[in-house]
């Protein structure tokens, strides 16, 4: 007997549902973005992703439904992230999730969302299995964490103050990108120079894990504002391209000193930044050299989508970790955190 | 049988009808939250008056207006649980629900819900004969501006719903604008019920796909942006969401 996974996403701006057999197989993944409607404030705005939120999440569950084939009464459990995020966009998840889950009595799967990201990597790599490391890497977070098992998580650290995501965006933002700015970042930097400008590289002794972008983002700032009161020119695609390698070089440099430590081979990566060409390259170049294995979670599985809420709700549900109605969102909570009712 | 679900403030209040009679009640004002209460306290009035979820032939939830969060909460629950069990969803204004918690008298009502920053969302309603009528629609109001033009119209009035934190204290003992009790004053899902009485009758279902909450204001963010941004207006085109739709074959 197949086992099949109902998936909701809501922690940002993307309302997204999924229908998975088996945990692996993604049957459907369908993803309603709000991006270009954030994209005029410069940066997404709590109350506005709410309102589509609530408008897409019946829609985006039935074409889920309909794109994978099968009905509600097929469904095994319904999986839904309950944080970290936005609360008021979680709420609407979370809300849809538990009325689904009473009106049918399927049992209800609370995920943590960036524990999804991780499990992005089971869907685009069917052969990776635990033990292996993953580089966590998107707007709200930056850490590396040690997935032992399916069940079995510990971070080896994560950033003091800004997530590598945030650092990407507010200086896009300064450099005057739209909204979301860390792509544009990266296609600039592929015309620079990154050894034009030496920005520095904090926390960067040898088994330290912890990040910190702070520093960082207050240099490259101070670089542009200095040349500006000067009045000179500006180089913008050497900016880019030295603080893009400003931040790869720490993430790849902890992830590979990390790995050593522990005697771990396989590097995944996760989160919304794994989509950085610059940093795919530089950990696809670092595991060569170390004879590691790399895997990523190529294309749309790399942004927020509810499949990889579903794979790691299958494996939840296979460890019976379910919730009870009472299930509330969290903006803040750590990889790893209780969700579930523990069974007596 | 008939469920309805009233989020739209601080208060939780789920009802159960069977063709006009009530059945049972849960409402609650203790400070819990809507996303932890909710959904257990539909599980635990369903029980206790041995309704079968499978024979509910609708619900009915607030529209609008009241807490932007609040109504999501109630909706998206509603939402889900219409899809699911295939029944007719109904949506009924925050300000009808509570209008109908002062049952036949001859004043005047005015529901008020409070939308923040001094201001109001109010309606104005009176009964012809045993069936109450409304005589304005909703609208959003500054207290004090509302509370000057009913002062000025010269008729007994009674105020109901939370909005009644700000309104009460700009009325000065005025001798024909009177507070509903407190007990009156919050909304309840079985008023919910009597309003919706109409529009079951007339069938006017909505539809889960594409019910959306009655705010009446905008997000303060759009607002903002729109006035500085006064001169692009006239050639705004705005954006919508883009679906991105993946089926993976491995």
């Amino acid at each position: 007997m197949s086992v099949y996974t109902l998936a909701l996403e809501s922690s940002c701006d993307e309302t997204s549902a999924a229908v998975l057999k088996d945990g692996r197989l993604v049957l459907s993944n369908v993803i309603s973005s709000q991006v270009p409607i954030h994209q005029k404030f410069g940066g997404v705005v709590p109350e506005v992703a709410s309102r589509h939120h609530i408008e897409q999440v019946i829609p985006v569950i039935d074409k889920a439904l309909i794109d994978a084939g099968i009905t509600l009464n097929d469904i095994d459990h319904i999986g839904v992230t309950y944080g970290p995020g936005l609360v008021g966009a979680l709420l609407v998840g979370v809300a849809a999730a538990k009325g689904l889950s009473f009106a049918t009595g399927i049992p209800l799967v609370p995920v943590h969302h960036m524990e999804g990201h991780i499990f992005a990597n089971f869907l685009a790599n069917p052969e990776l299995e635990p033990p292996f490391l993953s580089l966590v890497v998107s707007g709200g977070h930056t850490m590396i964490v040690h997935v032992k098992g399916y069940e079995e998580f510990h971070i080896l650290g994560q950033t003091r103050d800004d997530a590598a995501g945030e650092a990407f965006d507010k200086i896009a933002r300064v450099m005057g990108f739209p909204y979301p700015g860390g792509p544009h970042i990266d296609a600039l930097a592929k015309e620079g120079n990154p050894e034009a400008i030496e920005f520095p590289k904090a926390l960067s002794e040898e088994g330290n894990y912890e990040f910190s972008f702070s520093g960082l983002k207050s240099s490259v700032l101070n670089y542009l504002n200095s040349k500006n009161l000067k009045g000179e020119d500006i180089n913008k695609a050497d900016v880019a391209a030295s603080f893009q390698k400003a931040i790869v070089d720490v993430l790849v440099e902890k992830t590979r000193h990390a790995a050593k430590a522990l005697g771990e081979t396989k590097i995944t990566v996760a989160g919304g930044v794994s989509a950085n060409k610059g940093l795919q390259v530089a950990l696809e170049t670092m595991c060569k050299e170390e004879g590691f294995t790399y895997y990523k979670p190529s294309g749309i599985l790399s942004t927020d989508n509810a499949a990889m809420i579903g794979c790691r709700a299958y494996y939840m549900a296979q460890a019976g970790k379910f919730s009870d109605l009472h299930l509330n969102a969290k903006p803040n909570v750590p990889i790893g955190a209780v969700s579930w009712v523990e069974a007596e | 049988m008939w469920l309805a679900i009233e989020t739209s403030s601080l208060v939780s209040s789920v009802a159960v009808m069977k063709e006009e009679h009530l059945l049972g009640e849960i409402t609650m004002q203790a400070g819990l939250t809507h996303s932890e209460q909710l959904v257990p306290h539909i599980d635990a009035l369903l029980t206790m008056a041995q309704v079968n979820k499978r024979d509910l032939k609708g619900i009915v939830v607030t529209k609008g207006p009241g807490s932007f969060t609040g109504l999501r909460i109630g909706m998206g629950t509603a939402k889900a649980m219409a899809y699911a069990l295939q029944i007719p969803l109904y949506g009924v204004s925050t300000l009808d629900g509570l209008a109908h918690n002062i049952p036949y008298t001859t004043h005047q009502i005015c529901t008020v819900v409070d939308a923040q920053k001094k201001h109001v969302y109010a309606a104005l309603y009176t009964y012809d004969r045993s069936t109450l009528v409304s005589i304005e629609a909703p609208f959003v109001i500054e207290a004090s501006h509302l509370v000057e033009r009913l002062e000025a119209q010269g008729k007994e009035i009674i105020f109901v719903g939370d909005g009644i934190k700000r309104i009460a204290p700009l009325v000065k003992a005025h001798p024909l604008l009177y507070m509903a009790n407190p007990i009156y004053q919050i909304p309840k899902a079985g008023s919910l019920l009597v309003a919706a009485r109409s529009e079951i009758a007339a069938g006017n279902i909505e539809s889960p796909m594409d019910m959306v909450p009655q705010y009446i204001r905008r997000s303060e963010a759009e607002v903002l942006w729109e006035e500085k941004h006064k001169d692009e207006l006239d050639n705004l085109v705005e954006p919508t969401v883009t679906v991105v739709d993946t089926v993976y074959k491995l």
